[in-house]
């Protein structure tokens, strides 16, 4: 905490107030203003020292006098003032502001559409002092602060306590919900577009921020931004035939309706499909020839770059545009590689990594893009540079928390490339000092580098080769570290890891099995985490093929024949219960049926299976069970020849993540 | 504005690019000790280049008034304007004359009334950009100094000074520097006398003016100083690759080195 916190006003400052406070005369009120505003205007100390005296109260009833009737004048220098308190990073300060009600305030006196440019202007500068990120991470990134999307809290959970109350105490609201709150709030803010550009960038800036989920993006949707979205582009694109050269005449108004487009497209299809189809009724063009345009340009800003490239991405995400489209696999794949792979000392570092996580939105279930993103060496050669030497790119006095998000982004999206094809992957896993430089990532303190590298071993652990070669006993021995760590996320990575490296063919499997591997996914069954109990009946699923008598009879022991005849009955989780199905048919692997199936009684084993083909299951489901059925009719009748498994083979092949297709792993023969 | 400029900037380069492109060395071949000088074009050759690109009169005087609009001289581009007969309508005379009463404050030593106008232009300003307040500030000091107010002076460093020193350490080194004034009788004779040069304040000047045009969304340096880097970038180029031209060696009179 900085020394100034403590301070309080000097004599001075305290004289300043008092005029404020004690005089009511206007003029003498608007001077002591303009005074007050100089001094906390580029000063933390000022601001923190008037907040602890009680200014914020004083500022707020001043607000409520002169807005009724309005005087501009006064107003505005309240809201300049107002918007530096609200760049506060004390979470105090800024709390207290939104305690007070000055975002609903503002909202009220902007109803009235009779004030001057200056008063809207200076209004929304206010008001999106209140969205924007406090701390954001653009310290070379561009002259004026530009807020990187990575920077605002995205589809967070909501508060789960939203108090209408507003008591200080339980006041609890966001600046959003606020803004939701008021009905007339879309509607002010549209009319304020047209004022000027300062409104138009304050009112984009804070729609972005609005855009905190589905619901609120579609309130947003519903009230007619885009034609004006879309005439801010073209307006400010101009085009020089002669000179083949395109100026922006605003290139930050530019790269903020870009942000807003990705911002109200992000995870929402239908929004996404609307923007698709939507065109442009001065030029004919569609948004997205227009926004493929400026991808186009020479000189083209970094942001501009990134944000038109983003915006491709969340439409390929959302399945409007498919992952071979040229709007993503040419331009934007190519943009946002080309983008990482330019970096430059002193340019914006959390601009990189933004560009290397949307690369990991857009290609982490697009295997086809994969190849493509490679093709030139370019991007798996900077990632390697990212992740081995960061700070000889950036420089040596780069802030730790920037290089530790920038090998954690580089080593993710190696992960996320070496996840499907065998050729990336051994060209990944082979890559000098990289499963080193892995392990030391995860035997880091951070957790982000932690899970980025066992987000590694588990592209790598979806190939049989890599499974027989690269994972050793050091890798072994991290994957039975993480199981145990208290860290939820860490544990499921590192489950779905254990479920591929106890595979019959893994030379990982014996040395996690005298660690007691098999205990720890035991209790891992009944988590009351979904994904993490799949993954552990997954990983037993995969430990019982091919698997020795011992080591089955180890299974049964650990999970009790009551309790796979009651989650045979009970479970209702369909992807838990094929994987039980599948345990249980390599269990009654032909060689140790004899000895495994008289400890459960088959002919109630028969009859629970045969209940379970009358439920309302998927076929997918009812394949394994007839399978089994099929199984036990023949062991009683050995004479009766087995029906094919082929059908019941798919489910052995599938992954836990459909969208991951393992070619390795499909040539598993599981019958 | 920007746009309109295009054209005298592209003449620059087409010159520069049209003699180097005759040169008979590859233009990718690196520039070697043992690699033979090779003659561009000679001074007649060169201007005879020079000569045959077009430049209109009107591009000229936008340069010049894009320049005087740039660093703020008003009156100048207005004068300018009205003898060349160009309009001024596109531009936005007001902001130009608000840049001018923050340049002039501060070149004049009056700081808080140059932060007075800086806030009412660009209230966000001096929030956004530290080190612009810092400057701003530091220079406040510096003018207490100059008037031998000491004891105001350390008061105003405490106060408004010392945020800064605790956030970042090269704001810290700047303002030890500053403090370190105090102790000398010549404080102008002094390891630090450079802060109190009036060429300081126009450095702060200068950086003000730049910030305010780039947060206006305007261009923050003109044209032709830009044109003027660019030919000082396009000669190191050609001298790198050991090629003769005659070179620029005075911009301010145009003369050309006699190859």
């Amino acid at each position: 905490m900085p020394a100034y916190d403590d301070d309080l006003p000097t004599d001075e400052e305290e004289a300043l107030l008092r005029r404020l406070t004690d005089n009511t005369e206007r003029e003498e009120r608007f001077r002591a203003l303009i005074e007050f505003k100089n001094l906390i205007l580029g000063s933390k100390r000022c601001k923190s020292a008037f907040f602890r005296v009680g200014t914020l109260d004083m500022l707020y009833n001043l607000l409520k006098e002169y807005s009724l009737p309005i005087d501009s004048d006064i107003l505005i220098q309240i809201f300049d003032c107002i918007s530096s308190f609200a760049k506060s990073t004390n979470k105090n300060l800024t709390q207290r502001l939104i305690e007070l009600g000055f975002i609903e305030q503002i909202l009220l006196v902007l109803i009235d559409d009779q004030q001057s440019k200056l008063f809207y202007e200076s209004a929304l500068r206010c008001l999106r002092s209140f969205f924007l990120s406090k701390k954001f991470a653009n310290p070379y990134l561009s002259p004026i602060p530009f807020i990187l999307l990575c920077d605002q809290n995205k589809f967070e959970p909501k508060s789960s306590s939203i108090i209408i109350d507003k008591s200080p105490s339980s006041y609890k609201l966001s600046p959003v919900e606020i803004l939701f709150s008021n009905s007339q709030s879309l509607d002010i803010l549209h009319r304020l577009l047209s004022i000027s550009k300062s409104t138009q960038i304050s009112v984009l800036e804070i729609l972005c921020c609005a855009c905190v989920d589905n619901q609120r993006q579609q309130e947003i949707m519903g009230k007619d931004f885009i034609p004006m979205i879309m005439h801010l582009l073209i307006e400010n694109i101009f085009y020089h035939k002669r000179i083949h050269l395109v100026t922006l005449a605003n290139e930050y108004l530019i790269e903020v309706c870009l942000k807003f487009l990705c911002s109200i497209s992000y995870e929402n299809p239908s929004i996404a499909q609307q923007l698709y189809s939507t065109i442009s009724s001065e030029t004919n063009q569609s948004l997205c020839e227009i926004v493929a345009s400026l991808l186009k340009k020479i000189n083209r800003s970094m942001i501009i770059s990134y944000y038109a490239s983003k915006f491709f991405v969340n439409l390929c995400k959302t399945k409007v545009l498919s992952c071979d489209d040229p709007y993503v696999s040419h331009q934007s794949l190519a943009s946002l590689i080309h983008l990482c792979a330019k970096s430059n000392q002193n340019q914006c570092i959390y601009l990189y990594i933004e560009c290397l996580d949307t690369l990991i939105y857009l290609l982490n279930g697009n295997s086809s893009l994969h190849h493509t993103a490679i093709y030139t060496e370019q991007l798996l050669s900077q990632l390697f540079n990212y992740l081995f030497t960061p700070s000889k790119i950036f420089g040596e006095n780069l802030d730790e928390t920037a290089i530790i998000q920038i090998r954690s982004s580089a080593l993710t999206l190696l992960a996320v490339l070496s996840s499907h094809h065998e050729d990336i992957k051994k060209r990944i896993a082979e890559q000098e000092n990289l499963i080193t430089t892995a392990i030391e990532c995860y035997r880091s303190s951070n957790l982000s580098l932690q899970i980025a590298s066992l987000r590694l071993f588990h592209g790598l652990s979806r190939s049989v080769h890599q499974l027989r070669t690269t994972f050793n006993d050091t890798i072994c021995d991290i994957l039975l570290d993480a199981i145990k760590s208290s860290d939820l996320a860490l544990v499921k990575i590192v489950s779905s890891v254990v479920s591929n490296s106890v595979l019959e063919f893994s030379i990982c499997r014996t040395r996690l099995l005298s660690g007691g591997i098999l205990d720890i996914l035991l209790t891992f069954l009944t988590h009351s985490d979904q994904e993490l109990s799949i993954n552990s009946i997954w990983a037993l699923r995969n430990l019982s093929y091919l698997s020795t008598l011992k080591i089955k009879q180890d299974i049964l022991n650990g999970l009790t024949i009551e309790r796979i005849y009651s989650l045979l009955e009970q479970c209702t989780d369909k992807q838990f219960l094929i994987c039980l199905l599948s345990l249980l048919r390599n269990l009654f692997n032909e060689k140790d049926t004899e000895i495994l199936l008289p400890m459960f009684n088959s002919t109630k084993l028969l009859s629970t299976l045969e209940r379970l083909l009358k439920k309302n299951y998927p076929g997918e489901i009812h394949r394994e069970v007839n399978f089994l059925i099929d199984y036990l009719h023949s062991n009683n009748h050995p004479t009766q020849k087995r029906l094919s498994s082929d059908s019941a083979t798919s489910s052995c092949r599938s992954s836990l993540f459909p969208e991951y297709d393992c070619d390795e792993m499909d040539q598993l023969d599981c019958s | 504005m920007h746009a309109h400029f295009a054209p005298p900037l592209q003449a620059a380069v087409a010159a520069v690019m049209a003699l180097s492109n005759t040169s008979s060395a590859s233009s990718t071949s690196e520039s070697h000790a043992l690699t033979p000088i090779h003659q561009t074009a000679t001074k007649s050759e060169w201007m005879e280049a020079i000569e045959q690109q077009h430049l209109e009169r009107s591009a000229l005087n936008r340069l010049i008034i894009n320049y005087l609009i740039t660093e703020g001289f008003k009156e100048a581009a207005e004068k300018f304007a009205e003898e060349a007969g160009m309009p001024l309508n596109d531009i936005d005379l007001t902001s130009v004359e608000e840049r001018l009463k923050i340049r002039e404050a501060i070149e004049n030593g009056k700081i808080q009334e140059a932060i007075d106008f800086i806030n009412k232009k660009s209230p966000e300003l001096l929030d956004q950009n530290r080190q612009l307040a810092f400057h701003l500030k530091q220079q406040h000091l510096i003018e207490l100094i100059r008037s031998n107010l000491i004891d105001e002076a350390l008061t105003y460093a405490q106060i408004h000074l010392a945020e800064f020193a605790e956030d970042e350490l090269k704001m810290r080194q700047e303002l030890e520097k500053t403090m370190a004034l105090l102790v000398f009788d010549k404080p102008l004779e002094s390891p630090y006398g450079y802060l109190m040069q009036l060429s300081h304040r126009q450095q702060v000047a200068n950086e003000i003016n730049s910030a305010l045009l780039i947060d206006q969304n305007e261009q923050s340096e003109s044209d032709l100083s830009m044109l003027v880097r660019m030919v000082t970038y396009m000669q190191d180029k050609l001298d790198n690759k050991s090629l003769r031209y005659p070179k620029l060696i005075d911009i301010a009179t145009g003369k050309l080195d006699d190859c």
